[in-house]
């Protein structure tokens, strides 16, 4: 009976299901409903819009304990796994070498082979980088017409830079990749040129990769091809789709976080003169909003290989399971007064980097840069502000990343 | 249990995910390994004094691979015991594979 295609299918009576993701109350709100199910199902069936259902997930306690549970695995490729909206064939071919699906054993064998160009010792040392980079964004920013759009102006360079400095990525190729990530992540462009875009990405990358084979030098892509040719794995593709993960898996979710984070940060301003005068506050500060704004929501979702009893219901084989990490990040047993956006607070529990095996490979270098943007960006232009109001601002309300398509601001 | 317990940070490194939150909790106590990447244990016993950052670390290690231990064969906190002390968590069941060689 488990093993049926209905297993997939949380409840029988779907009719009544609420469907996820839930429209945001506000930009800076979850829906309220949200709350509710914590209080009175935490873990709950949903409606998705690919037609297939799921658990959901919306407390801390039990978010964290299914991140942790083996029995849950993350292939994306599985047949039932919990996909938001339909997807093509195709893309199953182009997941070759995407680390968040894999599972162990594979899971450890390659993220193995990257953990220890992201130590906290080796992003300390990067610091200085990451900060020339922000100067280099404010200083055209000062020197250009106002009012500018932060998110072409700072929020997506600072990433893209700083992620071709770690890859070893020449400075001149930075203009085609950025525009073939624009495109792969947009909602504007049809599914063909999306596709095409990230074929454009793979292509690129596997050039360069055998570039780097050939003439290796002091970075991340040419350490990755020594790595792989000594465990004797030479499988190209794995690697191509290992190094494409790590160009674009930090670029869009870093930069809607600086772009939401100074939002909120112009909204609180006397949290923002606090941290103006004290940039040591900053590491607490990039902790909440991180937490308060949890953009990667969305790509947090397993399909159970076991049976699982948790919190007086029963997962099923073969269900999927979304462990929103932006409703556990609003648990008021674990933040007190949980929609306040409080730059004093203790948010290091937030998993808006995940938790268990895959959580973010990537962490600490976006501490990093979400560190030196808004310590930088607050110190250099104290008159910042908004060109429009905050209602007037695009929101990303249905991507899968959350985020703003623009944010113009003046000084 | 009347003397102060001796006590011991320990990582299992087939565990660790690399994640570094241990270095970021208890700077003093874990680094990471420029070869490899995974958590080591920089000072052992474990000084009175440095026992919360430890606590601190383990309940923030993603992959559960920080414990306390608490002097010899007295067992083993791990982050998931010392937050909720419940069984519910799986990985509180996982054995654990005791210490490495070397
Ligand atoms: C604010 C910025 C970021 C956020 C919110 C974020 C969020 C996340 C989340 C939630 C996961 C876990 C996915 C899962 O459990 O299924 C993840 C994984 C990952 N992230 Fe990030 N990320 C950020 C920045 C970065 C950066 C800068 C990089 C690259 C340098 C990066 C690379 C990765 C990689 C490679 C994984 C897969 C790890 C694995 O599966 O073992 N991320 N990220
Ligand atoms: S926090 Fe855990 S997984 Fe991360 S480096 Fe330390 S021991 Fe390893």
């Amino acid at each position: 009976m488990t093993d049926t295609a209905d297993s997939a299918a949380p409840t029988e009576d779907t009719a009544e299901l609420p469907s996820f993701p839930m429209p945001r109350r506000c930009p800076f709100d979850l829906n309220e409903q949200y709350a509710e199910l914590r209080e009175e199902a935490p873990i709950t069936p949903v409606d998705l819009a690919s037609g297939r259902d799921a658990w959901l997930v919306t407390s801390h306690e039990h978010v964290r304990t299914l991140f942790l549970d083996p029995r849950l695995s993350a292939d994306g490729t599985h047949p039932t796994f919990p996909i938001l909206a339909p997807r093509r064939k195709s893309f199953d071919e182009q997941a070759r070498g995407f680390l968040p699906w894999m599972d162990p054993p594979e899971h450890t064998r390659y993220r193995r082979m990257l953990i220890n160009e992201f130590t906290v010792r080796r992003i300390r040392a990067m610091r200085p980088r990451v900060q020339a980079v922000v100067d280099g964004c404010i200083d055209r920013m000062e020197a250009g017409p106002r009012p500018v759009d932060l998110v072409r102006a700072l929020a997506l360079p600072v990433p893209s830079q700083t992620i071709c400095d770690v890859l070893g990525v020449p400075y001149e190729d930075l203009d085609h990749i950025q525009d073939r990530a624009e495109v792969m992540v947009s909602k504007v462009h049809p599914p063909e040129e999306r596709a095409a875009a990230l074929r454009d990405l793979r292509t690129y990358l596997g050039d360069l990769l055998h570039r780097k084979g050939r003439e290796p030098g002091d970075d991340t892509l040419s350490r990755l091809v020594a790595r792989h040719r000594a465990v004797g794995a030479d499988d190209h593709d794995h690697l191509t789709g290992l190094a494409l993960l790590i160009l674009i898996g930090g670029y869009e979710s870093t930069a809607s976080t600086i772009a939401l984070g100074t939002v909120a940060l112009l909204a609180h301003p006397d949290q923002a003169a606090e941290l103006r005068a004290d940039p040591s506050l900053a590491p607490k500060a990039v902790e909440e909003l991180l937490r308060y704004f949890s953009v990667a929501d969305n790509v947090t979702s397993r399909v159970s290989l076991e049976d699982v009893e948790i919190g007086g219901v029963t997962i099923r084989k073969g269900q999927g399971v979304l462990l929103s990490n932006a409703a556990a990040n609003r648990d008021a047993a674990v933040f007190p007064d949980p929609e306040t956006l409080d730059i004093h607070r203790d948010a290091r529990q937030h998993m808006a980097f995940g938790y268990g095996i895959h959580q973010c490979l990537g962490q600490n270098l976006a501490r990093l840069e979400l560190d030196v943007v808004f310590s930088t960006l607050l110190r250099r232009l104290p008159g910042l502000r908004l060109a429009v109001p905050v209602e007037d601002l695009p929101f990303k309300d249905d991507a899968i990343m959350y985020g703003i398509h623009e944010l113009p601001v003046t000084w | 249990m009347s003397a102060p317990a001796v006590r011991r940070a320990v990582v299992d490194r087939d565990v660790c995910v690399g994640a570094g939150q241990c270095v970021l909790a208890a700077p003093d106590v874990f680094d990471q390994s420029d070869e490899d990447g995974l958590s080591y244990v920089l000072v052992d016993p474990l000084p009175e004094e440095l026992t919360p950052s430890v606590r601190d670390a383990a309940t923030r290690c993603p992959a559960r691979a920080v414990q306390l231990e608490a002097g010899a064969g007295a067992g083993a906190e791990t982050g998931a015991a010392a937050e909720t002390g419940t069984g519910a968590d799986p990985a509180a069941d996982r054995q654990p594979t005791g210490p490495s060689p070397a």
